[in-house]
């Protein structure tokens, strides 16, 4: 028997073969063991392989929504493409590379799909951000022209107003600080008042006689009975 | 690819290369930043550097506007200016060997992020799928770079072997000899690294 070289392997693992080609070699792997045990290996390295596929997630500038329809779809296909691999089979004696093959076939079409939305997801995008950028620009220039008009007949006005502002808030600040200090005069004759009434309470209680007391005590006591 | 609304890749290059359309160079770099930075990733193993390779690839690209072919195909000339980049980065590491070859971990900021946009899958599923995502980067930086980009541009970005073939100036042949050699060490160097064959269910 002759086996199909690796290389052709290769070119039937990722689908390149032509369809009369890859029939073929589905007709070879049926047959031949030996190249049946090289491919299932190859396929189950590949499939690992796949593990890499989706996680490699890179610095997103944006959300990928499109990534969650195609999925959906995805195993949708992949499930009718199984349920028509198993029905045949049970019919038709199918083999599983016939069924694999279907399934690799449903699976380089949702890829198709998958690009296909990502480019529309694009053009989208594109599309949104041109339509914004334009509306944003049209509202800036708008409301330059309407603040500039604006500007012009309103800045006397406004100059006046600023200076009468000015100016009240000159002699609002002048009224503060007069109020402040008469506030400040009237609590600091309050202070010296209390100090005055604490400092002779404090004075009745010191014995008559003491050093400290002496003075004030001889001062207050004529008033003391 | 159908860009209904817009122009080709190549007829954006042809834009850039003859008038300085910066519009179409900003097309380009918004069509194709996302697949030339996984191929740095996957070739470097560093998620952050990868972001600065593409950066450089889109300068070179443009500031070696003049040399493109109009006759060749835009992306197969910045897949090979994206390669060789590569190539200049690994270089580099291995003489200065306080930045090996390692894939990050996934605590490096928001661009080692991992995400699995509606998949449904439980935390723990996650977790798995995010182990045997480790291995099976790490097993690829262990391969010899002329597989590795094999690997990278057929298997991850889905490039045919004679579009590959046009990108590394090799014969078709010789791709699919690496790609078979690839597969051969990958599945050994998985099995080293515990990665179960198969699906793990």
């Amino acid at each position: 028997m002759k086996h199909p070289e690796n290389e052709q392997w290769m070119s039937f693992l990722y689908g390149e073969l032509a369809p009369s080609a890859r029939r073929e070699a589905d007709r070879h792997l049926r047959e031949c063991p030996e190249c049946r045990q090289r491919v299932e290996q190859w396929r189950a390295t590949m499939g690992l392989l796949d593990a890499d596929h989706a996680t490699l997630a890179l610095p997103a500038r944006r959300e990928r929504t499109w990534f969650a329809v195609p999925a959906v779809r995805w195993a949708l296909a992949a499930s009718v493409v199984l349920f028509a691999g198993f029905a045949a089979g049970r019919v038709t004696g199918v083999s599983r590379e016939e069924v694999a093959r279907q399934i690799a076939a449903a699976r380089a079409e949702i890829a198709t799909d998958l690009r296909q939305r990502h480019e529309d997801d694009l053009k989208a995008m594109a599309a949104a951000t041109v339509a914004a950028t334009t509306e944003q620009n049209r509202q800036f220039l708008a409301e330059f022209g309407r603040q500039f008009n604006a500007a012009r007949s309103e800045e006397r006005r406004d100059w006046i107003a600023a200076l009468d502002a000015l100016n009240r808030q000159h002699s609002d600040d002048l009224a503060e600080v007069k109020s402040g200090l008469n506030a400040l005069a009237r609590k600091t004759g309050a202070g010296f008042q209390q100090a005055e009434s604490q400092l002779n309470l404090l004075a009745s209680y010191l014995p008559a006689g003491t050093d400290a007391g002496g003075a004030l005590d001889s001062s207050l006591s004529k008033e003391k009975p | 690819m159908t860009w209904s609304f817009a122009i080709t890749d190549e007829q954006a290059m042809w834009r850039v290369q003859n008038a300085d359309d910066h519009a179409a160079f900003a097309q380009l770099v918004e069509r194709w930043e996302q697949p030339i930075q996984r191929l740095c990733a996957r070739m470097t193993g560093d998620l952050h550097r990868a972001e600065d390779l593409a950066q450089e690839a889109f300068s070179r690209v443009f500031s070696r506007r003049r040399d493109y072919q109009p006759a060749a195909k835009f992306s197969t000339w910045l897949w090979r200016i994206a390669i060789n980049l590569c190539h200049d980065e690994i270089r580099l590491r291995r003489r200065r060997p306080e930045h090996p070859l390692e894939p990050e971990t996934e605590d490096g900021g928001e661009g080692g992020a991992v995400q699995f946009p509606g998949s449904g899958l439980s935390p723990a599923e996650v977790v798995e799928k995010l182990e045997q995502a480790e291995i099976v980067r790490r097993a690829l930086l262990q391969l010899p770079e002329s597989y590795r980009e094999v690997v990278v541009l057929r298997h991850y970005e889905g490039l045919k072997f004679h579009e590959i073939a046009d990108v590394l100036g090799i014969p078709e042949g010789t791709v699919k000899s690496r790609m078979f050699e690839a597969l051969d060490r990958l599945g050994g160097i998985l099995k080293r690294l515990g990665a179960a064959p198969g699906h793990p269910h």
